[in-house]
């Protein structure tokens, strides 16, 4: 007996109703769907770039795909805070270079690493609180505020060590310091995995619990939304804009960290074009560039495409040209599938 | 026949496989001024939007200046030069008045513009009609009154036949109506037709010669002047004037003494200022007599500026309305602008709980007792639906129960029946009664207090000191 045609009477019907109600509910959030796809991409992308090289599913590769994703991710993660409320970040990628500049410069001047941190951090969020404010406050297009915040952190970057890279972040502090430094962010592994990832996947739990359970998350998705009714619903809207060009910043800033992990001292590129992976990363998880909607979830699943595609192209061998094309193509259908869901538009027959 | 302008015969449009229109039959004659009372919204807009563009029929022919334009049979079709005129208007912000007219319009054949030469040829349009527009000015600097003369002007002059004149006393001071009504006169004996789309029936009988009562996309009736105030149009009107009888007056309704909101030496346009204080459960009209006045008035209580020397004041604690929470805002056309549609239905209806209940984003069981709670009142349904989905009527519901939610002191509203069909502003009336008896204070900021008579308490008029 599997019940009657409402399913309520067995336990067993009423597991397949709740089943079902429940699929139904996460399928209702918004931006969900478009997550899902992203993961169900990431699956068929992996898989078959596996069985064209079957090196792809080692354990050692898929460690090292997690690994160089976490940077995609917290960048993806601060990009898509401001792209939720409908506005843009291009200062990311500097703020990166601007970070990793410093803390090294720092350190290769004998600063501890947690002072070099620090210093680096509250430049970072100066940077976010000046983007929050000409957008939010003057409301200065988005694309042009940020573009001159982008020049101005790039610019720090060069001077700080003027305009050359760094020598190596342990050689006043000592290698062990600059090791561990190194370790914490990129070499070590804690329970088998890369750091990297823990520490992506940390900021990611914080940040995704503040925009799915929170007021400031219920308000960066209003903004976006409609930002005339958040206004006249008692949302702070300069306020909420500068939040989420922090959130942006922090993000870029540990990025910065990572890079100077990575190489061991500081580079001047570093951080170069990273707006627009951050961009690519949102908007293949679903995240609406136009604002109002998107899921940090989808955003760990945009990443991961991104870093898998990279990985698998170079896997089996594809040129560096043909990595981008696929991976521009990508970024284009993900925008487009959004903007058709938005409007209608195709969906709908013609008479 | 060859004195008609436009004919709707027999005329059953859909769009989508949704029938709006259904055996259609209008006629309006040369320099005829015809009225058209919509009794509920259904059909109105595909009406329109059908005069303009002669889309596809399902059945019947449409005739526009003595030519068929438009039959089910037909298939080619080109566009009507009609022109609708309403709250939204169609000319270019940024642009000078005779760019507007001239330059920004089909047929304009001139490469090189000459501005002086096009506002000499304007200026014996304006002083036939006896007004006194700039032809230089951008048309962000008129008020609502002269833009809307400069759109007649540019229909005039673009050799349109018919002009559509939809709902214009919902958003034009009254004085101002009469001087559009006579300009509407001028031209219609120069054998211009109007079609005045209005839900006033003062406003229909003070200019239209007859006028065609439309429902559910048919004319029921088309009325000739001498019946517009006779029984047919009474029975028409009984549920509508019954309902607004109830509360005219509001006769003894006894109001707290505690006052919620005072607004102190609020300097407006033209000279004009505003002191006023609101009481607790009071419905209070603000009806400004002029169109600038207006504007100016929204944008201080909407937060659009903010003037240098406003005070607002909730019970005492001088405030920033837009942030308080005290208070609820409801611009025109709330359903339009007051929703968030990227959020699901339940967000919306919370999203001004969270003053009171502050974990209400957190805990998933705050959302569920307030679903129960509401469902009786919104319906179950509409829960599952997006706000794209919902109906104008569920929006407005959502809307209100979302005050409701919120518990405020007052609720600010601008025009809150602009532009709305009969049945609307019976539920719009209705929402707000029940505002009125939780002890909510409704100031309701309008041009039109057709409908919000019946329910104030005071109607306070704001007067243009100079010019």
């Amino acid at each position: 007996m599997t019940g009657d045609k409402r399913g309520v009477f067995t336990p067993a019907g009423r597991c397949e109703m709740n089943n079902r109600k429940g699929i139904k509910r996460i399928l209702a959030i918004r931006g969900m769907g478009a997550a899902i796809t992203a993961f169900a991409g990431l699956i068929v992308i992996y898989v078959a770039f596996g069985i064209l090289n079957p090196k792809v599913f080692s354990g050692q590769n898929i460690l090292n795909l997690l690994r160089s994703m976490s940077k995609y991710l917290l960048i993806g993660i601060g990009q898509s805070y401001v792209m939720i409320t409908g506005n843009i970040d291009l200062s990311i990628g500097s703020v990166v270079g601007m970070s990793a500049m410093l803390t090294a410069t720092l350190m290769t001047l004998g600063v501890p690493p947690l002072v070099a941190m620090l210093i680096s951090l509250c430049c970072g969020l100066m940077i976010g609180v000046i983007n929050g404010f000409l957008v939010g406050k003057f409301r200065l297009p988005p694309f042009i505020a940020t573009l001159g915040t982008m020049f101005v952190a790039r610019g720090i970057g060069y001077m700080v060590n003027g305009n050359r890279n760094t020598d190596n972040i342990g050689i006043k502090l000592g290698k062990e310091v600059g090791d561990r430094f190194q370790d914490f962010f990129y070499y070590g592994k804690t329970a088998g995995i890369y750091n990297t990832f823990w520490i992506a996947l940390v900021i990611f739990i914080a940040l995704f619990f503040l925009l799915s359970k929170t007021r400031t998350g219920r308000h960066i998705y209003a903004i976006g939304s409609n930002v005339d009714a958040a206004r006249l619903s008692g949302v702070d809207v300069v306020a909420t804009t500068i939040k989420t060009y922090l959130v942006s910043a922090f993000c870029s800033v540990v990025v910065g960290f990572i890079l100077c992990a990575q190489a061991g001292m500081g580079n001047m590129e570093a951080g170069n074009t990273y707006e627009m992976y951050a961009v690519a990363a949102g908007v293949i998880g679903g995240v609406s560039p136009l604002g109002g909607s998107g899921l940090l979830l989808g955003t760990f699943a945009g990443a991961a495409v991104w870093q898998t595609l990279e990985n698998g192209l170079n896997m089996v061998g594809a040129q560096v040209g043909i990595q981008r094309i696929v991976i521009g193509v990508i970024v284009v259908f993900a925008v487009l599938a959004d903007a058709v869901l938005r409007t209608g538009n195709g969906l709908k027959k013609s008479k | 026949m060859e004195n008609e302008i436009l004919r709707f015969s027999r005329v059953t449009y859909e769009k989508d496989s949704v029938v709006y229109l259904r055996d259609f039959e209008l006629d309006i004659q040369k320099g005829e001024i015809m009225g058209l009372i919509p009794l509920n919204a259904y059909g109105l807009e595909e009406f329109l939007e059908l005069l303009k563009s002669n889309d596809p029929l399902y059945y019947g022919y449409v005739y526009y200046n003595g030519k068929k334009v438009n039959s089910w049979q037909d298939m080619h079709r080109a566009p009507n030069k009609i022109t609708v005129i309403g709250s939204e208007n169609s000319l270019v912000m940024g642009q000078s008045v005779v760019s507007n007219i001239f330059v920004l319009r089909e047929g304009f054949g001139q490469y090189i513009i000459r501005n002086s030469l096009l506002e000499d040829q304007l200026r014996p349009f304006l002083q036939d009609i006896g007004e006194d527009i700039d032809p230089g000015s951008r048309v962000e600097e008129l008020s609502a009154y002269e833009r809307v003369l400069v759109e007649i002007l540019r229909a005039v002059i673009a050799g349109n036949r018919l002009i559509v004149l939809r709902e214009l006393g919902t958003f034009i001071a009254e004085n101002e109506m009469g001087r559009l009504y006579e300009v509407v006169r001028h031209y219609s004996k120069r054998g211009i037709a109007f079609l005045f789309i209005s839900g006033h029936l003062e406003e229909i009988s003070s200019l239209c010669s007859r006028a065609a009562v439309m429902s559910g996309g048919r004319i029921l009736n088309i009325i000739s002047s001498d019946k517009l105030a006779g029984s047919i149009w009474d029975a028409l009107y009984q549920e509508h004037s019954d309902y607004a009888g109830q509360g005219a007056g509001r006769p003894g309704r006894a109001l707290s003494e505690k006052e919620v909101l005072e607004i102190r030496d609020l300097k407006l346009a033209l000279g004009a200022r505003l002191t006023v204080t609101v009481r607790k459960g009071e419905y209070l009209v603000i009806r400004p007599l002029d169109n600038r006045v207006f504007d100016d008035l929204i944008s201080a209580i909407f937060g659009d500026y903010k003037p240098a020397d406003s005070r607002f004041y909730i019970e005492g604690d001088k405030t920033v309305l837009c942030r308080d929470r005290r208070v609820a805002l409801l611009r025109e056309h709330p359903e339009e602008n007051m929703l968030f549609e990227e959020l699901s239905y339940l967000d919306n209806l919370l999203f001004t709980v969270d003053h009171r209940i502050p974990s209400v984003w957190g805990r998933s069981g705050v959302a569920r007792s307030v679903r129960q709670e509401l469902s009786g009142l919104l319906g179950e349904e509409v829960f599952g639906k997006s706000i794209r989905e919902l109906t104008q009527k569920e929006k407005i519901e959502l809307i209100y129960g979302r005050i409701l939610l919120q518990k405020p002191d007052l609720v600010l509203c601008a025009m809150p029946f602009k532009d709305e069909d009969f049945s609307m502003r019976l539920l719009l009336k209705e929402l707000q009664e029940m505002l009125l008896a939780r002890g909510i204070s409704i100031v309701n900021i309008t041009m039109n207090v057709a409908d919000s008579a019946p329910l104030a308490d005071r109607i306070i008029e704001i007067a243009a000191i100079c010019n």
